[in-house]
């Protein structure tokens, strides 16, 4: 991204009150670019319903908005300001479709009444607790359609860590996901667990990739 | 915005947003300048304290370089050039414990300047081997030209991709007054705008005032002149510092005597 834009964002960043200057903005095209491209590898096409759970300002909104068809996107996330600074950053792209942003604490995704193709969640089960990836997938289990993909990243800590998003947001890593941890939960909700499904690229800053197709 | 000092320095989260706004967005200046941080009082106890009343060998080893300086439990150091008459003391938190004030100092600006990044104040106040540790360090300079060259740190052209970090601030609390303990260009910071700044005179800072300012940002020192009855521009800095896993360079010697030192001072 040109030196002026990754400028324009940190300022929108802070006139929306969301955040400092970060790795957010230095990796805008390498996660944005890696996001769009794995999704097309597993199938997605501009027709498709996608669920972007964790969706920040909309990092990959701005691909995936462009790219999909009008009304298409679907984005949840718990951090608010996060909300108009999306809106800001899609005008900063000149990007005008529709698409349909909330804020959600409580895993309430069936309140958009809609039936996903695809869900993404990059970098955000790093911010769950292990209890929160239970309920993320119970409730995906609902908006999922039947062969829908949820493509995730990753990180298997052995032990849980918080972090201070934004030193306002307390969250807890998960720890031992391991082959078992997905397992029981392939049992439990009767989906297809899959780690490095093949012909994806690596993930650009190394975390594991997954999917889970319900 | 009420007065922020070193016994009151939690900022509110709308002072919170308007310092960022200052230092990180396009329009703002990148740097604030905290009035009268420091009393007087303070600013008399560590100019004393570190320019007039210690002997470094008796409390510091000799720098040994940045290497493996700094490890946990690692001692504080100095550095002394002989003809500039610069005197650089690293003080680590741990290892500072003869001016218990510094210390103090130091946390609290170590702390604001966290509020500010949005980063958690404990991740850099204790050293842990592979990461970064904030070393407070406290500088005199007396006499020389481009004592230290325009630059930035943590910027985009950092040859290490992992130490750029935008949201990276570094604090400077002056302790003596340009024009009257020296002389020179003082600090010349860039502001996000690109125009340079005197900050001392164009500021008008005193000893005792906290500058922060973008980490990014160019800045430079290009002279600084003192006679022998000045004290010579003298600040605190606080860099964050890599930690390595243990001892490096230093000196045999050096080790033995410090211990002896301070073996000394125990059993008097
Ligand atoms: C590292 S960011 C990744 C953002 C985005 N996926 C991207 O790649 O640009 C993680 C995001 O997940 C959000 N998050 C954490 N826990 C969440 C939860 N339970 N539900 C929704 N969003 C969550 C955080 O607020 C943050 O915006």
């Amino acid at each position: 991204m040109d030196k002026k834009k990754m400028f324009k964002i940190i300022d929108l960043h802070l006139e929306e009150e969301a955040g400092v200057p970060s790795n957010r903005e230095l990796m805008w095209e390498d996660l944005g670019e890696w996001q769009m491209d794995s999704l097309k590898k597993m199938g997605m096409d501009s027709k498709h319903k996608l669920l972007d759970i964790g969706c920040g300002p909309l990092r990959f909104g701005t691909y995936a908005i462009s790219y999909l068809d009008e009304g298409n996107y679907f984005g949840v996330e718990v951090w608010e300001p996060y909300l108009k600074l999306g809106r800001r950053i899609l005008e900063e792209f000149e990007i005008s479709k529709n698409y349909t942003m909330k804020i959600d604490r409580g895993f309430d995704y069936e309140s958009f009444g809609e039936k996903f193709d695809f869900a993404i969640a990059q970098s955000v089960v790093t911010h769950m607790s292990v209890r929160q990836i239970d309920e993320l997938l119970d409730v995906l289990k609902k908006v999922m359609k039947p062969d829908g993909i949820l493509l995730f990243t990753f990180i298997n800590n052995r032990f849980p860590y918080s972090v201070y998003y934004e030193m306002e947001e307390p969250m807890i890593t998960p720890c031992k996901l391991d082959n078992a941890f997905f397992q029981a939960l392939e049992k439990k909700y009767q989906v297809e667990y899959r780690k490095y499904p093949e012909g994806l690229e690596r993930h650009p800053t190394g975390q594991a990739v997954a999917t889970i197709k319900f | 915005m009420k007065s922020i000092n070193h016994r009151n320095f939690c900022l509110n989260k709308k002072e919170v947003w308007d310092v960022r706004r200052k230092i990180y967005h396009s329009q703002g200046e990148g740097f604030l300048l905290f009035k009268g941080f420091l009393e007087k009082k303070f600013t008399d106890h560590l100019v004393n304290y570190w320019c007039r009343l210690l002997d470094p060998p008796q409390t510091h080893l000799l720098f040994p370089g940045k290497e493996h300086a700094f490890y946990p439990g690692c001692p504080c150091y100095y550095k002394h050039g002989r003809t500039t008459g610069l005197k650089v003391f690293y003080n680590p938190l741990w290892g500072n414990q003869h001016e218990v004030v510094s210390n103090e100092i130091a946390v609290s600006i170590i702390h604001l300047r966290s509020q500010i990044e949005g980063k958690a104040f404990t991740r850099e106040i204790s050293p842990r081997p592979g990461q970064r540790c904030v070393v407070p360090r406290l500088i005199i300079t007396r006499n020389g030209e481009n004592v230290l060259a325009p630059h930035s740190d943590y910027g985009l052209d950092e040859p290490n991709p992992r130490n750029i970090d935008l949201a990276r601030v570094q604090a400077t609390l002056f302790l003596s007054q340009i024009d009257k303990d020296y002389s020179g260009s003082g600090f010349v910071f860039t502001k996000n705008n690109g125009d340079k700044i005197h900050c001392e005179r164009e500021l008008g800072i005193e000893p005792g005032d906290l500058l922060i300012w973008r980490y990014n940002n160019v800045h430079e020192i290009s002279d600084i002149s003192s006679r022998e009855d000045q004290v010579g521009f003298v600040r605190m800095l606080f860099p964050p510092e890599e930690i390595s896993h243990k001892a490096g360079s230093i000196s045999i010697i050096e080790k033995t005597k410090y211990l002896l030192r301070s073996m000394k001072r125990k059993l008097v």
